[in-house]
């Protein structure tokens, strides 16, 4: 279960890391109009084409970006399955606090009956 | 692009007016803040009002409290919602419902987080804060979004 826990972390961080960067970002949301070229990406960034393909290897490294060929032109498109690991990172969070509630809800329920039971005669009466 | 709700849920063995108790009065029992927090292990968590305005607080000795949130739904046992902008403003915030429904006696507890279009890029942050285990990398989510 840790082993399982520390590779989503790294997967997750690994996505976290490629978006926390500005100009990765900005590819992202140019990318979201449709697959383009690194030249295309590096014309409407102020950043040049070196830079840009960097960006685009980091982000595709973490699984954001993929690359298609077709003939001589190489695309660069979104692969949304790298959000996926991010978003598994949250469900987690919210079932390893969910677990702990219903733990919480368990000991009360016990408490609760724990409390309730009847030693002698329960003859007693609201109001 | 439009991010899909996250919804979970689970079933618990008590009635709704002790789920829901045990939810808000007692979230400081069971929130899991050594994994999940701004402040880390030894942090509490509290509804500070019972009421529709009340803020979800995190408290430290030593630390600034941290508003998580600020309730929208109040109605025991039956439903809380809040907003959810824990480590940053609340107009970053994304909001979180949970309902409470019989179930044969035990009762099933829906959670679901949306609204996380609202996120700004903020994601370097996002990434300091995630290695706290901390998921204001919801921030991420909006890079991608936002477009």
């Amino acid at each position: 279960m840790r082993n399982r826990s520390a590779a989503a972390h790294h997967d997750a961080g690994a996505v976290f890391d490629a978006l926390g960067e500005p100009v990765r970002r900005e590819i992202i949301a140019r990318l979201h109009g449709g697959p383009s070229p690194v030249g295309k990406l590096a014309d409407q960034l102020t950043v040049g084409r070196p830079a840009v393909s960097k960006h685009l290897r980091v982000l595709e490294g973490a699984g954001l970006v993929r690359h298609e060929s077709h003939g001589t032109r190489n695309l660069y498109a979104l692969a949304p399955e790298g959000m996926v690991v991010a978003q598994q990172w949250l469900v987690g969070m919210w079932d390893v606090a969910l677990a702990a509630f219903a733990d919480a809800v368990d000991e009360a329920a016990r408490q609760q009956r724990a409390d309730d039971v009847p030693i002698e005669d329960p003859g007693e009466e609201d109001s | 692009m439009t991010i899909a709700p996250l919804r979970r849920e689970v079933l618990v063995d008590a009635d709704r007016t002790l789920a829901f108790a045990v939810f808000t009065q007692r979230i400081g029992a069971w929130w899991p803040v050594d994994v999940h927090s701004v402040h880390g292990a030894g942090a509490t968590v509290v509804f500070d009002a019972e009421e529709v305005g009340g803020r979800l607080v995190e408290s430290k000795a030593g630390a600034d409290d941290a508003v998580w949130g600020t309730v929208t739904r109040w109605e025991p046992v039956d439903a809380v919602a809040f907003t959810w902008h824990p480590g940053q403003g609340p107009e970053r915030a994304s909001q979180v419902s949970v309902t409470f429904e019989d179930s044969g006696g035990k009762t099933l507890v829906r959670l679901e987080h949306t609204g996380w279009e609202a996120f700004g890029e903020r994601a370097q942050e996002a990434r300091e804060e995630y290695d706290h285990g901390w998921p204001v990398v919801l921030d991420a989510y909006a890079a991608l979004a936002a477009a």
